[in-house]
């Protein structure tokens, strides 16, 4: 899935809930009122991590990763009346898994009204132990005795202090598109994420006689994620 | 869209579905070939000279099948001095040993000297791994060692081999056990006590792992310090037959993936040392060749 089809989706998504919130227009604040909120929320990730390999005699289409996994999230919201707020949250990962996939975000955010809804920007940092999902290696053994592996995983530039060893966590900024809407006391957003998460791309070599060949690379990949959350209002 | 959302969410799952021993023998052409792309032709097999015809019948048909590139095999200071039997024999199938140097090795005073031996007695090896589990598998009536000492025991090792024997042997440490934390901070300890020094086309990083999430807490070590370094899985299953052929297509992929192994060798052919008849075996009743208990894992891997 990429950012084209999240945002389709956004609009499809958003369109019929837009046009039945008219009926309550007069009851919506369209995201003006200041107000704390608690949200819960579910998301999905899908797509494909993919980088040319750099060492000589590997076929181009031989590695590429797809990621498809969904989380669960949790956050404390806070508008203020100026249109613009601030986020803290947890969310988790790949949901059949403990040792991982547990992120802590904080995030500002503005809104504009757009009568029946707003629209809502933001962005922020998010840290924590990456999913276990974006780590895959692809291996290939060639009758020549020759083995060849790719080793993708995210790039780990923080630590999590009492978890893993010393360097095994996330830290990355990530932007927020949403569509929201303030009802009573209750909240509703859909929107896309963009996560801007370092990737490793290393290639590994080893020949017959235990020749070893590498090549490292790292990226920036921009991971969208399509989110849902409700919340309920707190003060 | 949240009900979507929540669909999928539980299609996460992690548990592994049995497989009945008797199953295999209808088995599905292509498990078949699933478990022959996800299978890695590495097995550990302790050596046993009552095993030895049905090592040898059994080797053979996983050689012939195309499944068993290499053997890990224990030297310990009973089979080391004329060349054992029993490594020799399976040695000949032509398939490619490891030769795991036995923690009694660790203590002895001149370890080079013990080295040489073991090289003059096993030219045709190639891999040796000196020890394995050693700050957790030695008996506590006897003598122990902590990381710090193995080590420094390791880096003697090392520096023999590069001196005397340049380009003879590469070294794998000893198997730190993928269980909860004790393994990667076992791993740092390592990589800190001079192991990122060493180079990475002489060393191999060995790990037991039995349970991929916990093996997923090295990702940080060998995406990091330890980049550059080769990782094989020396000890890898599970205790059940019925879970043999599931642990192959579930937990093998996920192992490659969290460590980038390039081997992963299944514990264990035969477990003699273990009790008789460990569930961890791909025989059972070794000595009752020709009519020893093969698992549906192995049975599937000949077909």
């Amino acid at each position: 899935m990429n950012v084209t089809h999240g945002l389709l989706l956004i609009i499809c998504v958003c369109l019929p809930m837009n046009l039945a919130a008219q009926s309550v227009l007069e009851e919506s604040d369209g995201g003006q009122k200041s107000g704390t909120y608690f949200k819960a929320g579910v998301a999905h990730w899908q797509g494909d991590l993919h980088n040319p390999p750099r060492l000589e005699g590997w076929s181009v289409d031989l590695f590429g990763v797809d990621y498809n996994m969904s989380s669960v999230s949790f956050a404390v919201e806070h508008h203020f009346s100026n249109v613009a707020g601030f986020t803290v949250g947890y969310r988790k990962d790949a949901l059949g898994y403990n040792n991982a996939g547990h992120m802590f975000n904080a995030s500002f955010f503005g809104t504009a009204d757009l009568k029946a809804l707003a629209l809502k920007v933001g962005g922020g940092l998010e840290w924590g132990m990456p999913s276990l999902n974006f780590d895959v290696t692809e291996l290939e053994e060639n009758r020549d005795g020759t083995v060849r592996y790719r080793h993708t995983y995210p790039q780990r530039n923080a630590d999590v202090p009492f978890v893993g060893t010393k360097t095994d966590g996330a830290l990355y900024p990530f932007l927020d598109l949403s569509a929201l809407q303030r009802s009573s006391i209750f909240l509703f957003e859909v929107g896309l994420r963009l996560n801007i998460m370092g990737f490793h791309f290393d290639d590994y070599e080893v020949g017959a006689g235990d020749e070893v060949r590498y090549a490292f690379a790292r990226k920036r990949v921009l991971m969208p994620v399509l989110f849902a959350n409700f919340g309920i209002r707190m003060s | 869209m949240l009900v979507l959302f929540l669909g999928a969410a539980c299609q996460e799952t992690k548990r592994l579905s049995p497989v009945a021993p008797g199953q295999a023998e209808v088995v599905d052409p292509l498990l078949v070939s699933e478990i022959g792309l996800k299978w890695s032709p590495y097995v550990g097999v302790q050596i046993d000279g009552r095993a030895i015809d049905a090592y040898r019948d059994a080797l053979s048909l996983l050689r012939r099948a195309g499944r068993l590139n290499g053997l890990r095999v224990e030297i310990s200071k009973v089979n080391q001095a004329a060349g054992d039997r029993t490594i020799k024999t399976i040695g000949g199938l032509g398939v490619e040993l490891l030769a795991l140097v036995g923690n009694e090795y660790l203590f002895e005073p001149n370890i080079e000297r013990e080295i040489d031996a073991i090289f003059a007695a096993y030219p045709e090896i190639r891999y040796f791994q000196i020890g394995n589990e050693v700050t957790t598998i030695l008996p506590t009536t006897g003598p122990t060692m902590g990381i710090e000492q193995y080590m420094a025991v390791f880096q003697r090792v090392y520096d023999h081999v590069q001196n005397r024997h340049p380009d003879r042997a590469i070294l794998l440490t000893q198997s730190t056990l993928g269980s909860g934390l004790y393994g990667p901070s076992e791993l740092e300890t390592m990589a800190r006590m001079g192991l990122t020094e060493m180079n990475p086309e002489r060393v191999i990083i060995a790990v037991n792992a039995y349970d991929p999430e916990s093996a997923s807490q090295y990702r940080g070590l060998l995406g990091g310090t330890l980049r550059k370094f080769r990782v094989w899985v020396t000890e890898s299953g599970v205790p059940d037959p019925a879970l043999h052929i599931p642990f192959v297509r579930e937990r093998y992929p996920l192992l490659r993936d969290y460590l980038r192994a390039e081997r992963v060798y299944w514990y264990t052919m035969w477990g003699g040392d273990s009790g008789s008849q460990t569930d961890f075996s791909l025989i059972k009743n070794p000595t009752s060749y020709p009519n020893y208990w093969k698992s549906p894992l192995f049975e599937l891997l000949v077909q």
